[in-house]
């Protein structure tokens, strides 16, 4: 017999928009710091036993609720943020959809202790929405929430839970990502009484050195990109890299968001600079008018929708090159004792003043640790100098000699630098090549050749799988643009008539096979093949490394280098010089600056 | 072993002897000189196992011996003796070589001359007489042409091919082929046949041996074809051959021609360096416009500068606009040895032709560059 339709019980419904809103420990964690923040909190604090699941705290400053409020902010759909439909159009605050709440309040034990700044505090206590405690009480100003056992009435969700280090690690995260978007706020997360993160409240930067480290931080380039998308935020130098792409926060107008396709701008920028499978890591905060963009797309606000994405997409881009156009080369760090070495400890537990001290002379830093490690200290190395030099800064740079026929050795007024010969000399041939084909109009398949191709005397035979030959088919205008004279001469077989001239030296056979397999990768972006290919071709071009330079084929790369914007790297992200400042060498040798 | 020489004649010997000692040999033994006493005297010899060069050095042999002894350090260390006679003589038990020159008494350890690699049979086989200087000259215009690439190691080597009365040497990297016809008196019935593969490094060696003094070098290849001799009076050069087919370069060879151009040889490498100045940044790429009584050179980098120089010449033929890489255009013309230089084209993307007038026995084909004109 099929069950009649009837309307669910309120506590049914709850339940189930709880699961959208509250996933996870982390998103009771974001929920509360976002109301707080909105509530105009200066200071923060968030404690976590438990992974959460044992108990979240979460005080703050802020306004505070009227006690007889207290009972509606527990309601669904009940919120100070919004009044009217006009208001959903442009949203200013962090959350406007009054469920959070309401949906911790559904499958936990919460407690809200509140107080207004010219009035007493009070209280309430809720488990499963239904009421169990209210009254008045003595509280300092602001809101304390406190959930305890969450998602005890929910044991399919607990089970889906991860270990408890993955969800304290994501709970962490959210209030990272809270301090990066909302860098005037003074936070501080413990973890199982052991300060995780702790944000002193003021610039962005000072939100960046909190939650990356300071050594980590003084590796951060500024964006700089005003207009109707404003770009801000800062993104690490092309010498700083991670291994995972959740280094990199994306903002817009003070919301953390995730979009693929702005992280793929950022990712565009860095292409050619980062070595394979290494992430830049920083923010990226948009500044857009509220009209021209939609979070209301998905219950935790994680998504938004641009109703112009291009624009945003290419201003992004924008502020990313114009600030690592600037890059700068690898600085040497040599392990030192008279290096200074911060010590920051996560261990002393910590009350009010909510700010503590932080040592003396160190750039204020705190690292985001791995919880349940005991009282583990985590030690970030300040650098008094982070290698604040551009390329063009070692400028003039003046060639001393070839050690072992492998590194340079040169003199600028920076101090002394190694530069990696085939490293620098792929990368100049890489640049004159973009540079070449982008005049040429090769991404376009415009031109007839871009650069020069060398004609061969003897053109070689090149035995080729059948893929390979699928491959060349699909691709054979754009090798042709690229410099290539390449036909088909028989079954398995490829004629090669001619090269692009800065491969002219090299094996042709070796050369063509890995041309064919680099385009292995079907529909690429033009923009994507045209710089596989030019790295390709700089690669077979560029001196061999362990070839010797002549004095003056050393002077000439090296001036080709200086003149080359973003030299520091080789087109496979690796670095192509390397900094020994005066700084750095009087502490190697122990002599007194 | 005991011997007396002059200390300006070994330092000399040494120093064309070190040009066939591999510095950084993972056999130590490769670094030392082999130091003997011979007929002739002393006889030193250096190898790395694929060239070996040996040089015999007049002296008063007082009695036999043989010991191997650090190149570097015995050429560093004769060659900043002043002249005068020196003697040399080995205790055999401690490999120790003695030498007494001037002020001073050295003593210097060798390894003993057991350990030094049997050397390649001497010349038997099959041999030619050549004229030394015009040998000499003709590897300096051939071997310039070879690849560096050891990708494809034929094209390391220059192709020496042996006819009846002409020795012809080619040489190509796949971008430009030189070809340098020498005539020889007839060899005889022992003179080689057909054609080997000379490492064109080892062959420039023997380009730099040749003096005055070395008038005529014996060209023979052994037994075995797997080497090849060329000896001097007091000195001996063999080096290993390549082994595989050269490509045949007689049909890449253009017969005909749609424009040429004849001009004083000098000026226009003069003036192709200079354009080329301009070119660096550009691949090294120098264009060729003929027009009425004119070769005009053009060079130009994005957002460097650019140069055009117009060069009086004879033209005949269609116009033309053609792009080389700078570098083989002034390695060719460097090679041409008379006055006057021919270039004769078949269109852009055909190889240009560059020999010199008056003689036919040397031509230097040069495959152009494909660039937007």
């Amino acid at each position: 017999m099929i069950a009649p339709i009837r309307l669910l019980p309120p506590s049914v419904a709850d339940a189930i928009a709880a699961g959208e809103v509250v996933e996870r420990p982390a998103s009771v964690v974001k929920e509360l710091c976002e109301n707080a923040i909105d509530a105009r909190a200066r200071r923060l604090e968030v404690d976590v036993e438990g992974a959460g699941t044992v108990r979240i705290r979460v005080g703050d400053d802020g306004a505070g609720i009227p006690a007889e409020q207290l009972r509606l902010a527990v309601a669904r759909h009940a919120t100070s943020k919004i009044a009217s439909r006009d208001d959903l159009a442009a949203i200013s605050s962090l959350g406007f959809r009054g469920e959070a709440l309401a949906s911790i309040a559904a499958v936990a034990e919460v407690q809200i202790v509140s107080r207004l700044h010219d009035a007493t505090g009070a209280r309430l206590r809720v488990r499963a929405a239904t009421v169990l405690e209210e009254g008045a009480v003595a509280a300092a100003p602001g809101t304390t929430v406190e959930v305890r056992d969450l998602f005890f009435n929910t044991p399919a969700r607990l089970r889906f839970l991860r270990s408890p280090r993955a969800e304290t690690a994501a709970l962490v995260r959210a209030v990272a990502e809270l301090v990066l978007t909302n860098p005037a706020t003074a936070v501080t997360c413990r973890v199982d009484g052991r300060v995780a993160l702790r944000a002193p409240g003021g610039t962005r930067r000072d939100a960046l050195s909190a939650v990356l480290g300071g050594a980590a931080a003084a590796e951060l380039i500024e964006l700089d990109g005003d207009g109707e998308v404003a770009v801000g935020g800062a993104i690490s130098q092309p010498r700083s890299h991670r291994g995972t792409s959740t280094g990199l926060v994306l903002a817009v107008n003070g919301r953390r968001i995730h979009h693929r396709a702005l992280i793929a701008a950022v990712a565009e920028a860095y292409r050619g600079l980062l070595p394979g499978g290494r992430y830049p890591y920083g923010l990226v905060s948009i500044t857009i008018d509220p009209a021209e963009v939609d979070v209301n797309v998905h219950p935790s606000k994680r998504e938004v929708r641009f109703r112009d994405e291009g624009r945003v997409f290419t201003a992004v881009q924008r502020a990313c090159w114009a600030a690592l156009a600037e890059s700068r080369p690898y600085a040497a760090v040599i392990g030192d004792p008279l290096q200074q070495t911060v010590t920051l400890t996560t261990g002393e537990p910590s009350s009010l003043p909510w700010l503590d001290a932080v040592p003396a002379g160190a750039s204020p830093g705190a690292v985001i640790a791995a919880p349940g490690e005991g009282g583990t200290s985590t030690p970030v190395d300040v650098p008094d100098r982070a290698g604040l030099e551009t390329l063009a800064s070692l400028s003039p740079l003046r060639s001393l000699g070839q050690v072992a026929t492998r590194w340079l050795v040169a003199e600028s007024p920076r101090g002394v630098v190694l530069v990696d010969p085939h490293a620098a000399h792929e990368k100049v041939l890489y640049a004159e090549l973009l540079a070449a084909w982008g005049r040429a109009g090769v991404a376009e398949g415009r031109a007839a050749v871009g650069g020069g191709s060398q004609l061969l005397l003897l053109p070689a035979l090149i035995e080729c799988d059948p893929e390979q030959l699928d491959r060349f088919a699909a691709h054979s205008d754009f090798v042709a643009c690229c410099g290539f004279g390449l036909e088909p001469f028989g079954p398995g077989l490829l004629r090669c008539t001619a090269v692009p001239t800065a491969a002219a030296s090299g094996d042709v056979a070796q050369l063509v096979h890995d041309l064919l397999d680099t385009l292995e990768a079907g529909d690429r972006p033009a923009f994507d093949r045209q710089h596989r290919v030019a790295a390709l071709v700089a690669c077979h071009g560029a001196v061999r490394f362990g070839d010797p330079l002549a004095p003056a084929e050393q002077q000439r790369l090296l001036d080709r280098l200086v003149a080359t914007a973003g030299g520091t790297t080789c087109p496979h992200g690796r670095p192509t010089v390397l900094v020994l400042d005066d700084a750095t060498l009087r502490r190697a040798f122990r002599r007194p600056g | 072993m005991k011997c007396t020489v002059s200390s300006s004649a070994l330092s000399s010997s040494l120093s064309l002897v070190s040009r066939a000692v591999s510095p950084r040999s993972t056999l130590p033994i490769l670094g030392n000189v082999l130091v003997e006493t011979g007929d002739e005297g002393l006889r030193l010899t250096a190898t790395n196992l694929d060239l070996t060069i040996s040089v015999a050095v007049p002296a008063e042999v007082a009695s036999e011996g043989r010991t191997t002894i650090p190149a570097r350090l015995l050429t560093e260390y004769v060659g900043s003796l002043l002249d005068a006679p020196c003697t040399l003589e080995l205790n055999p038990s401690t490999q120790v070589l003695r030498l007494v020159c001037g002020i001073h008494r050295t003593n210097i350890h060798g390894i003993d001359a057991i350990e030094f690699p049997p050397l390649p049979p001497r010349d038997t086989g099959a041999g030619i007489e050549v004229d030394g200087p015009a040998l000499a000259a003709a590897v300096t215009q051939t071997a310039m042409a070879a690849s560096g690439d050891e990708a494809r190691p034929v094209l390391t080597g220059v192709l020496v091919q042996f006819d009846a009365d002409r020795l012809t040497l080619v040489a190509t990297d796949g971008h430009r082929l030189a070809v340098k016809t020498l005539e020889v008196a007839g060899g005889g019935e022992d003179a080689p046949t057909g054609s080997i593969i000379v490492p064109a490094r080892h062959l420039t060696e023997v380009a730099r041996a040749i003096t005055p003094a070395r008038p005529v070098v014996r060209v023979a290849v052994s037994p075995s074809r797997n080497q090849v001799f060329f000896t001097m009076p007091d000195l001996e050069i063999s080096s290993r051959l390549i082994e595989g087919t050269y490509p045949n370069y007689a049909q890449v060879i253009p017969g005909e021609s749609t424009t040429t151009v004849t001009l004083p040889t000098s000026a226009l490498l003069r003036e192709t360096r200079t354009v080329s100045v301009l070119a660096k940044d550009a691949a090294n790429v120098v264009r060729l416009r003929t027009g009425d009584g004119t070769l005009t050179l053009l060079a130009q980098t994005a957002e460097v500068g650019d140069d055009e120089a117009p060069l009086e010449a004879s033209v005949n033929g269609d116009d033309l606009h053609i792009a080389f890489n700078a570098r083989y255009v002034l390695d060719a013309l460097a090679a041409v040895d008379s006055d006057q230089v021919q270039l004769s084209f078949n269109g852009p993307l055909s190889p240009g032709v560059i020999r010199p007038v008056g003689t036919d026995d040397y031509l230097c084909i040069i495959m152009p560059v494909r660039v937007p004109m």
